[in-house]
């Protein structure tokens, strides 16, 4: 039993949230109850902070702040409605005293009214609209043609110091809020975005934001000086698009991941997440548009002005440097292993964003803008070991290689592209598997293999289809589409040697026989492809065997994800088979004659299938339960 | 939140804070008109409506758009956003354009003023159009589309007053001569 006279341990704010919400888990699943919460409760010092954080703000804040927002709306409404039979100074001076005395009102109520902390809270948010107000007024009142950006920036500063006074997430919210609206209105603007007033507002901000121990308002702080970065760069390559255009953002995805190696201490811990997440999320969008745009780039030409070119390069070149500076304080702490690994990458991001900067924009080739990615997400396998990346990469590739490559007049390639890229998803799923026991990533992979694959064979099961592809046949000249094709063929061919041996029952979580089977005919399925369209018309008996072959590949499939108690691979291939039925059946261009052919033929095959399942059911095994 | 957590010394700085902002600007933009040469030039409305600020008549001048070829230029590429300064000359009742650069310009003679502006679109080596921050005159609510049809037949007058660094300030409005007065 706890001695109530031993001193309490304190606990602190990261352990204090985490005890606080498993306490609320333990007792709503009755492990514990009232007395032993409360006697758990009673053992730990808590921080003062942690259970205001439990509940974000309380119902009359949210009460009082609409009512506060109302009143201020109702103030803007009088300033806009224009009283011009006021003299200037009189309607300064009922805005300046107006201020004075809600302050000084909240103050007081601050100070001495500890049952109406809220309501004081409310006053400094209603004097801080009253403010706003004020801004507007004196631009109308000296018919000043400010730009919306310019007004809340002025806003803004004065809510920030209300912030820091009262320690209040209400006003450190509209500030943000604030914050958000400036940057937005930016884009709007004549005047050139100025990085000053970015930083003077983010270095009030994000110290307030550790402050108050406000997670979410750091992450709205480094998401909109993101967006803020954007609309600059936005603002100086208004003449044109370049490639070139993601440098800036490029290079504030690497500083957030090595500001995120400043975070290692227990008291900063809890922020690093966001910092991290939000690099990973702007190098991963940047890093898979740059392929994307980088067919359209033009170089720094495009940039609309010499102000332009030096503030590209000053804002570049200041976000190298601060990483730089984040990267050497970081290693003279002790890592772990995100700390280091993330360390490690820093230079080879670097080597990334200054290809795409300084590799001329007329590349001999498309597949030259894929270098970037490459080599990150290789280097990133080499130090972690972590195939996550790599995944990712190949999964882009197989989905947006082929549209990339997309030529309107050639359809037919980018479909067997398509369908190479699906075989080759599902087959490398199938190898995770047999190499690695790699079933979560495999699982993932063989999906989208499966959703390519099927997609691809829909399309070209069409007859009118196939006759459009017929007519325009003609073997790519594209470096960039042979290459693609000859590198994921070799790899299913690969896959395929080295699956044929990965069996059931030989192997535990091998392929059943139908698999076996299918992943043995599918690689030839593109070639056949490609040889009927050289060769032959799309006449009914292309469509019929096509459509034959298609509805075996799907009830294979059914079959194999019934004996492996697989949903999605049954709901994917039955979605599929039904799909198919439909739009034969609909097709016009099919006779009714052989619309009866295929589909008698293929219920035949079907039931076939089913009676010999219903006599072997006790042989079904079920091989890997979900 | 704890009662008396607030220190009064940062409480009062988030007011002077404010305050000041506001005073400052009111000062700013009133010493401005004070200093500032005032002159009367012709201008050509629109009327919009800002959300803070209600309706306003959107006020454009004839050294609005700039002809690269009829003025002196330091330069044919101007670029949007650019600090620029414009020459304005007297010709009879009216005032134009004579000189843009994008480094300060002076003139001793009394039918020149020069006034500042941001480039907000430019043409290389065509034309530039100008913003001067003198483009909105406010009015009171619902007087805008009168005002607005009154100014399309008539003649649209604006005093303008510009302090020695250049920066204009919207006096008032006339309409054929007349002030325009909403009291």
């Amino acid at each position: 039993m706890h001695d109530e006279h031993h001193p309490k341990r304190k606990l602190h704010g990261l352990f204090a949230r985490w005890l606080d919400s498993q306490l609320n888990a333990w007792r709503k699943a009755d492990i514990l109850n009232a007395s032993e919460e409360e006697r758990i409760r009673t053992f730990y010092d808590w921080p003062q902070t942690a259970q205001a954080k439990s509940s974000p703000l309380p119902f009359i804040v949210v009460l009082q702040a609409i009512g506060v927002l109302l009143i201020g709306a109702g103030i803007i409404s009088l300033i806009a409605f224009n009283w011009i039979k006021l003299e200037n100074l009189a309607k300064f001076g009922i805005i300046l005293c107006g201020l004075v005395l809600i302050y000084c009102t909240a103050f007081l109520v601050l100070r001495r009214k500890s049952n109406l902390q809220k309501t004081g809270v409310s006053l400094i948010l209603l004097g801080n609209l009253l403010y706003g107000g004020g801004i507007w007024l004196l631009a109308q009142m000296y018919h000043i043609h400010c730009t919306f950006s310019e007004g809340v920036f002025l806003w803004a500063l004065g809510v920030i110091p209300f912030a820091y006074a009262v320690k209040s997430r209400l006003n450190y919210y509209m500030a943000i809020a604030l914050f958000i609206m400036w940057v937005l209105a930016e884009s709007g603007g004549s005047h050139p975005p100025q990085a000053v007033f970015l930083f003077i507002i983010l270095g009030l901000l994000i110290p307030l934001s550790y402050d108050l121990r406000d997670k979410k308002g750091l992450a709205f702080c480094i998401v909109t000086a993101a967006a803020w970065l954007v609309i600059s760069t936005v603002f100086w390559f208004r003449g044109g698009f370049s490639v070139e255009f993601f440098i800036p953002l490029l290079l504030y995805g690497i500083l957030l991941l090595a500001v995120s190696n400043l975070h290692l201490g227990p008291s900063l811990r809890i922020y690093r997440g966001i910092y991290f997440d939000a690099g990973v999320a702007i190098l991963a969008i940047v890093f898979f548009l740059v392929p994307i745009f980088g067919a359209l780039a033009r170089g720094l030409q495009v940039l609309m002005s010499p102000g332009a070119y030096r503030s590209f390069w000053v804002y570049s070149a200041s976000l190298c440097i601060a990483t730089l500076v984040c990267r050497e304080s970081s290693a003279r702490t002790s890592l772990d292993t995100r700390g280091k690994l993330i360390n490690r990458l820093i230079p080879y991001f670097f080597v990334a964003t200054s290809y795409i900067l300084f590799v001329p924009s007329a590349k001999p080739s498309f597949l030259a803008n894929l270098f970037p990615l490459v080599l990150v997400a290789f280097m990133h396998w080499h130090y972690s070991r972590s195939r996550l990346l790599l995944n990712f990469v190949l999964l882009y590739f197989a989905f947006c290689l082929p549209a990339s490559l997309a030529d309107f007049h050639q359809t037919l390639l980018v479909f067997i592209l398509y369908l190479i890229c699906g075989i080759f998803c599902y087959m490398l799923g199938w190898f995770y598997v047999a190499r690695f026991d790699a079933r979560e990533e495999a699982g993932l992979l063989k999906i989208l293999g499966l959703l390519l694959m099927f997609f691809s064979l829909f399309i070209f099961s069409f007859s009118s289809v196939a006759g459009h592809f017929y007519r325009n046949f003609k073997f790519s000249r594209s470096f960039d589409f042979w290459l693609i094709f000859i590198c994921f063929y070799a790899a299913i061919l690969f896959f395929r040697h080295k699956l044929s041996t990965f069996v059931y029952p030989a192997y535990k979580r091998g392929l059943l026989r139908e698999e076996s089977c299918l992943i043995s005919i599918l690689p030839f399925a593109p070639l056949m492809l490609l040889i009927n369209f050289r060769h032959h018309p799309a006449d009914f008996w292309y469509t019929f065997l096509v459509n034959v072959f298609y509805l075996g590949v799907l009830i294979g499939y059914i079959t194999a994800g019934y004996r492996r108690n697989q949903t999605y691979l049954r709901v994917i291939a039955f979605l599929f088979l039904i799909l198919v039925v439909v739009s034969r059946y609909f097709e016009l261009e099919w006779s009714l004659l052989y619309k009866a052919v295929l589909f008698i033929s293929t219920g035949v095959f079907i039931l076939a299938a089913g009676i010999i399942i219903e006599k072997n059911k006790t042989k079904v095994v079920v091989i890997e339960e979900e | 939140m704890k009662k008396n957590e607030y220190s009064i010394y940062v409480f009062l700085a988030a007011i002077l804070v404010q305050v000041a902002v506001l005073a400052l600007f009111a000062y700013h933009k009133e010493l401005s008109i004070r200093s500032g040469t005032k002159i009367i030039v012709e201008a050509i409305p629109q009327d919009p409506r800002s959300i803070f600020r209600g309706d306003y008549i959107r006020l454009s001048y004839e050294f609005s758009q700039i002809n690269l070829n009829e003025v002196l230029h330091n330069k044919d590429n101007f670029y949007r956003g650019q600090e620029v300064f414009v020459k304005l000359s007297s010709i009879g009742d009216n005032w134009k354009p004579a000189q843009i650069s994008d480094s300060l310009l002076t003139s001793d003679k009394e039918d020149e003023l020069i006034i500042s502006g941001v480039v907000e679109e430019a043409y290389p080596g065509k034309s530039v159009n100008v913003i001067y921050g003198i483009e909105s005159y406010f009015v009171p609510e619902g007087k805008g589309r009168y005002l607005e049809k009154q100014i399309l037949q008539h003649n649209v007058q604006v005093k303008l007053s510009i302090d020695k660094r250049g920066e204009a300030s919207v006096c008032k409005i006339f309409i054929d001569g007349h002030e325009v007065n909403f009291r």
